[in-house]
């Protein structure tokens, strides 16, 4: 298992490397250059120059790839063009902010959609199972801005129960109240909820029709002992990788719903990178969301053969 | 009994391709959720065809006078801060994101079919290589990947269809390779081989049609999530260019109008939520009238009837 | 009384409309009318060609057919309770406690996220009531019992981590362990290779002698069924067509498809080409779609004219049952062959008579053919059933 583990260490750090040449790549195509995105379309040609030596902007690409990489080696994720701080800093912050709602999405996500997805199962095409099932369909179907306006519509201004934090200054703290984490995670909750929910349903039915749970049923077992200790199980190995996964989307859909309601993470950072063609922000965001994607993916892999036997063993 | 009701079917005489597609549209038809979907989906078509004759009013005419106006009989849905009717709006912003869904994803599947036949079929360093690369644009979350693609090369309506079948690709790529891995151990593919056929003889006659069943499903899955991909990237102002309606930006510039004026918001929702449901119905009937297809009329057989 | 009794059993399938369009859903029967009773300590086999409903009447006297099977006719009486109007209750009291199963292909029917230990163990705790350690101490003992080599370590074991033979002692050891009444063994044997197979049925006789179960045995293949049982039910189209002791009718079968089974018996690829009984040509006709006539007549090698017109009933016929119009004429036509030395039914010169062409005509005789493009497209990938674990963006 801990070989298996290195490797797939080695791999991952071998693709993010490819994953940085490559974002490098990209930004190497943005019209105009950090000297211009400082100096502004007025700037005289000699000021340019200048600014372009003093930025290292003048030497050729692969050896300003490399003091980037060097630089985030060491922890320093060079200085943002617009906010004119250590880019580090805001990363950590934002990261911070992005993790508490995907962490306190994930929380609610989890039991309960493993909680529907096996109800659903259970009562196959009977309704329950089809009043689920509406429900994950209309939430797949459903855009998390559309979601996250409606929710918006609904309680903060119909309702006035919540805050639409979108009309909150957006540089908030955070720390100091849960509530506005409430809106934002309840929309990526649907989304969440729709592929926990119909991952554990089809795994689910998948396990009742087996062998084994004929074998647990004819052994005169209750039906809550062939559910909870024979099926389940089985049925939530797929659902574990499934969720792993989910915490890599999380950090990709973070940034429609950060921006839906303002919300001052990763995906907010990045939206404001693009505006205003940040790229060392815009750089660094990209390669931590990316990086966070794959960890999330091999996390996923990793659980799924923790959790089965039938790898784990061999 | 199982086996021989799929020899069976076997030995029906091959059906011309027609008839084939007709009684797959039959069944599909029969199937509830595949008949929803399929209402739904030609309705949105009929919007994306004829949606600038069928509006009431040119889909850029202001009628500063009657700017946020609550639906009516004149404005069936209401109308914008300038005074534009949402309805006609509404309509006319199906073209837009069908044509760049539907194409997105027919070229992101043929990048991806491509990729994965040759990955699959070759294998070995071809493979490696390859899917080393699709597991690099894989590492992006789609919605990042296709963001920072528009952002640098600027976006439009050609740009927006390149950047999301890039983003398809490798997922695409992923699925049809084990398709083919599984398909290339079959006999009728070593009959292919021994008779000498080339391999893109028998990478796009023997392999390529019987991946076709979930290639459809894939394509369908996808063109759901091209959808909404687009009208994030709409939303977050990277979509098709105004003052061409595109129900994701209609969302987002009348979001500081939801106190006062919701229907701004409210309908292009509708209509982002209702298509991609009805696209979802439709893949749900396509896998049904697959898996039935595949597994015989009577699959309950298998459980205990020996 | 008999401890269990069949009587005039049917089992029915929902099944989907065979027409062009799809069609109705319509209850099928699959097992028409079988009767049996097996006292303490008798072993009775079932044996058949798959698809002739064999593990349905298994399934039936666990009361376990799903929403898609039902009991559409007849009783079944297990220590003169009828089975089916049992509550779900009462059916798990006496499910894996006074009735056990051994299942066919024991790997798919163990848990394969389960130790061994537990999955012996709980039985008792659950039916017995037993602590833990008493648990495990019993199910070890169980182990030795059925010669698992190495308990210990076994009890410790993912069911993958053994191979099929310990598996399907595994199996049975589970049957065993609350010294059932009754106990139904469903093709135990298959997908054993020879010598594990040999040593499966040794550990049924040795249990048979110590346990005095009584057994249903149910196989595709009379050898297996000639070394357990006592008496036999030949099965074809969901009914016996031949019961008696199985002695009688191992040496002498007088119905043609029982002849036919065992004919093709001796062959020495038997075992390779288990699925497919090379001496019968044809196959089992669909549930749904039954011969007009005698069932068997499609695939009869003695078929008369009266046969495609008259379903034949079980009648006593030299010390067993037997369900065929010609009975007398093929014994006679078998007798004389025999005497004539050309070494069995094969010599015989039947085919060709009045109404067989056109009988063999009407029936599903599909080869196996090189997919044609109809065929292939039918063909769905094992990863299919995988897919849904790609994350959905």
């Amino acid at each position: 298992m801990s070989r298996y583990i290195l490797k797939r260490l080695l791999f991952l750090t071998f693709t993010l490397a490819l994953v940085s040449v490559l974002i490098f790549s990209i930004m190497e195509f943005l019209p105009g250059d950090a000297a211009t995105v400082i100096l502004g379309q007025m700037a005289t040609p000699e000021d340019l120059a200048i600014l372009r030596a003093k930025l290292g902007l003048d030497r050729p690409a692969p050896e300003r790839y490399l003091h980037w990489v060097a630089g985030i080696l060491r922890g320093d994720w060079g200085e943002s063009l617009r906010l004119k701080t250590e880019v580090g800093g805001i990363l950590l912050e934002r990261l911070r902010n992005s993790s508490a709602l995907a962490l306190f999405t994930f929380i609610l996500a989890v039991p309960s959609g493993i909680l529907l997805g096996t109800l659903a199962g259970l009562w196959r095409d009977r309704l329950p199972d089809r009043l689920i099932s509406m429900g994950t369909l209309l939430a797949v179907s459903l855009p998390e801005f559309v979601t996250g306006t409606f929710l918006i519509i609904i309680f903060a201004s119909w309702l006035q129960i919540l805050p639409p934090s979108s009309l909150i200054d957006p540089d908030a703290n955070l720390s100091a109240s849960i509530q506005f984490l409430i809106l934002p995670a309840i929309t990526m909750l649907f989304v969440m909820w729709a592929h926990i929910t119909r991952m554990t349903r089809s795994s689910m039915i998948e396990v009742m029709g087996s062998n084994y749970i004929r074998t647990a049923v004819l052994k005169g077992l209750p039906r809550n002992k062939v559910v909870f200790s024979h099926a389940l199980r089985n049925a939530l190995l797929p659902t574990i990788s499934v969720i792993a996964m989910n915490i890599g989307w999380l950090f990709g859909g973070l940034i429609v719903v950060e921006s839906v309601f303002a919300y001052p993470g990763l995906g907010q950072l990045l939206l404001f990178a693009i505006r205003n063609q940040d790229v060392p922000l815009l750089q660094a965001v990209t390669l931590l969301i990316a990086a966070i994607y794959m960890l999330s993916n091999l996390a996923a892999d990793l659980l799924y053969r923790l959790f089965n036997p039938r790898i784990r063993l061999q | 009994m199982i086996l021989s009701q799929t020899e069976a079917k076997a030995s029906v005489p091959a059906m011309s391709n027609a008839l084939r597609l007709w009684r797959g549209f039959l069944s599909l038809a029969r199937n509830p959720s595949g008949l929803t979907g399929l209402i739904i989906v030609a309705l949105f078509v009929v919007m994306a065809i004829f949606g600038e004759v069928l509006a009431p009013f040119p889909y850029t005419e202001q009628h500063y006078s009657d700017a946020l106006m609550s639906p009516s009989k004149t404005y069936l849905f209401g109308t914008d801060q300038y005074g534009r009717d949402i309805f006609s709006r509404v309509l006319v912003g199906a073209r837009s994101i069908l044509l760049l869904s539907v194409t997105a994803t027919l070229l992101g599947l043929l990048l991806g079919v491509t990729v994965g036949l040759i990955t699959g079929y070759f294998g070995g360093w071809v493979d490696e290589i390859l899917m080393r690369l699709m597991d690099v644009i894989m590492s992006f979350p789609s919605l990042l990947l296709a963001l920072l693609l528009l952002s640098v090369f600027g976006s439009g309506m050609f740009k927006i269809i390149i950047g999301i079948a890039v983003v398809f690709m490798p997922r695409v790529a992923r699925v049809v390779r084990s398709i083919v891995l599984d398909l290339k151990s079959k006999e009728f593919v070593d009959a292919a081989k021994v008779r000498g056929e080339s391999a893109f003889y028998i990478m796009s006659q023997e392999i390529l049609p019987n991946a076709s069943g979930p290639i459809i499903v894939e394509g369908s899955i996808r063109i759901s999530y091209a959808i909404l991909l687009a009208a994030s990237l709409g939303y977050l102002g990277l979509g098709v260019q105004p003052p061409s309606p595109d129900w994701g930006l209609q969302v987002s510039e009348g979001r500081q109008f939801i106190l006062i004026a919701p229907w701004v918001v409210i309908f292009p929702s509708l209509a982002i939520a209702i298509l991609v449901i009805g696209v979802n119905l439709l893949t749900d009937g396509l896998k049904k009238v697959m898996d039935s297809d595949t597994t015989g009329p009577n699959q309950e057989m298998q459980q205990g009837g020996q | 009384m008999a401890l269990l009794e069949m009587d005039n059993l049917h089992v029915a399938y929902k099944m989907r409309g065979q027409g062009v369009d799809g069609g109705v859903d319509q209850w099928v029967d699959v097992v028409r009318g079988i009767s049996l009773s097996l006292n303490k300590g008798e072993t009775f086999g079932i044996v058949g060609e798959s698809g002739c409903g064999k593990s349905t009447v298994a399934f039936a006297v666990m009361n376990y057919l799903g929403a898609q099977g039902k009991i559409s006719k007849g009783h079944i009486y297990f220590e003169g309770r009828d089975l089916p109007l049992l509550s779900e209750v009462e059916a798990r009291g006496l499910r894996g406690k006074k009735i056990a199963m051994v299942y066919q292909n024991p790997l798919s029917s163990l848990n394969p996220a389960m130790r061994i230990g537990r999955q012996i163990g709980e039985v008792l705790e659950h039916h017995h009531h037993l602590s833990p350690p008493k648990a495990y101490q019993r199910s070890l003992a169980i182990l030795e019992k059925v010669h698992m080599p190495d308990p210990a370590s076994v009890m410790k074991r993912y069911p993958h981590q053994l191979s099929g033979g310990m598996q399907q002692r595994v199996v049975i050891a589970m049957a065993l362990i609350s010294n059932p009444d009754l106990l139904i063994m469903d093709e135990p044997t298959t997908g054993l290779d020879v010598t594990t197979e040999a040593a499966v049925l040794d550990l049924v006789n040795e249990l048979k002698a110590e346990f005095n179960s009584a057994i249903l045995y149910i196989s595709h293949n009379l050898g297996v069924i000639a070394k357990v049982c006592d008496r036999v039910g030949v099965m074809y189209a969901g009914q016996f067509v031949e019961t008696g002791q199985v002695q009688t009718i191992f040496k002498s079968p007088s119905h043609p498809y029982a002849q036919d089974l065992l004919a093709c018996l001796p062959r020495l690829d038997w075992h390779y080409q288990r699925e497919r009984l090379q001496a019968i040509e044809g196959q089992v006709p669909l549930a749904s779609n039954l011969p007009k006539g005698c069932v068997f007549a499609p695939r009869c090698r003695y078929v008369q004219e009266d046969c495609l017109r008259e379903r034949p009933e079980l009648r006593a016929w030299n010390d067993r049952s037997s369900r065929c119009l010609q009975l007398e004429a093929i014994a006679q036509r078998r007798d004389c062959s025999q005497r004539h030395g050309s070494g069995g039914v094969d010599g015989f010169k039947s085919r060709g008579e009045g109404g067989i062409v056109e009988a063999r005509a009407t029936s599903q005789t599909l080869p196996l053919q090189r997919p044609t493009a109809q065929s292939r497209r039918w063909h769905r990938p094992e990863h299919q059933k995988r897919r849904n674990l790609r994350p959905r963006r």
